[in-house]
């Protein structure tokens, strides 16, 4: 890959991250997880600690 | 297979308390375990490998057991019909492979939405996304 992709890609796989944890909190908000509320939680979670590590 | 992929799971997405026997339902585990693999064999979705076929039984035995209501959350809310018509629109449940082939192969604004209307998928995107591997892995 040439380097001034790079910084392009990067910031579509920021948006597409930003994107994906959206529709998670929207989906779990909603009840359309089609998940136990444990499970849903579990993952969530999971996604707020790798954010924060970010 | 699913061991290798529970080991990955476990060991590379940080997931081994979710994986964990009597943390979460066994059917959820299964579902997401599931989701991994069809994710990282999507090219082979026609070949009836093993574990493909093994895959499919498991998510059959799924469907036609009377449990998966349970445990469902928001699928218990409605009536039977009701739920199982939100189960064979499941990607999983339904082993519908394009929901993840269409944002590899045939890429539009619309796939990606679809992708992004599946919780599992979305959440292992998400943490893709989220990890150094995964963005060393793309550049």
């Amino acid at each position: 890959m040439t380097d001034e992709k790079g910084p392009k890609i990067e910031a579509e796989i920021d948006a597409l991250t930003v994107k994906a944890i959206a529709a998670l909190h929207k989906m779990a908000a909603e009840g359309a997880a089609g998940l136990s509320s444990d499970m849903t939680r579990k993952l969530l979670d999971h996604i707020a600690k790798l954010q924060a590590v970010e | 297979m699913r061991k290798s992929i529970e080991v990955v799971m476990a060991e590379e997405l940080g997931l081994a308390d979710v994986l964990a026997k009597g943390a979460s339902d066994e059917r959820e585990v299964t579902l997401l375990v599931v989701t991994l693999m069809m994710m990282l064999y999507t090219h082979r979705h026609l070949k009836d490998d093993v574990f493909i076929t093994e895959a499919r039984a498991v998510v059959n035995g799924l469907q036609n057991d009377a449990l998966p209501l349970k445990g469902l959350g928001p699928l218990l809310n409605g009536s039977e019909d009701e739920a199982t018509a939100l189960l064979t629109e499941t990607s999983v449940m339904g082993m519908k492979w394009s929901v993840q082939r269409d944002v590899n192969y045939r890429y539009s604004k619309k796939a990606e939405d679809r992708f992004m209307s599946y919780f599992f998928e979305t959440y292992l995107f998400a943490v893709f996304g989220l990890s150094a591997e995964g963005r060393a892995f793309i550049m």
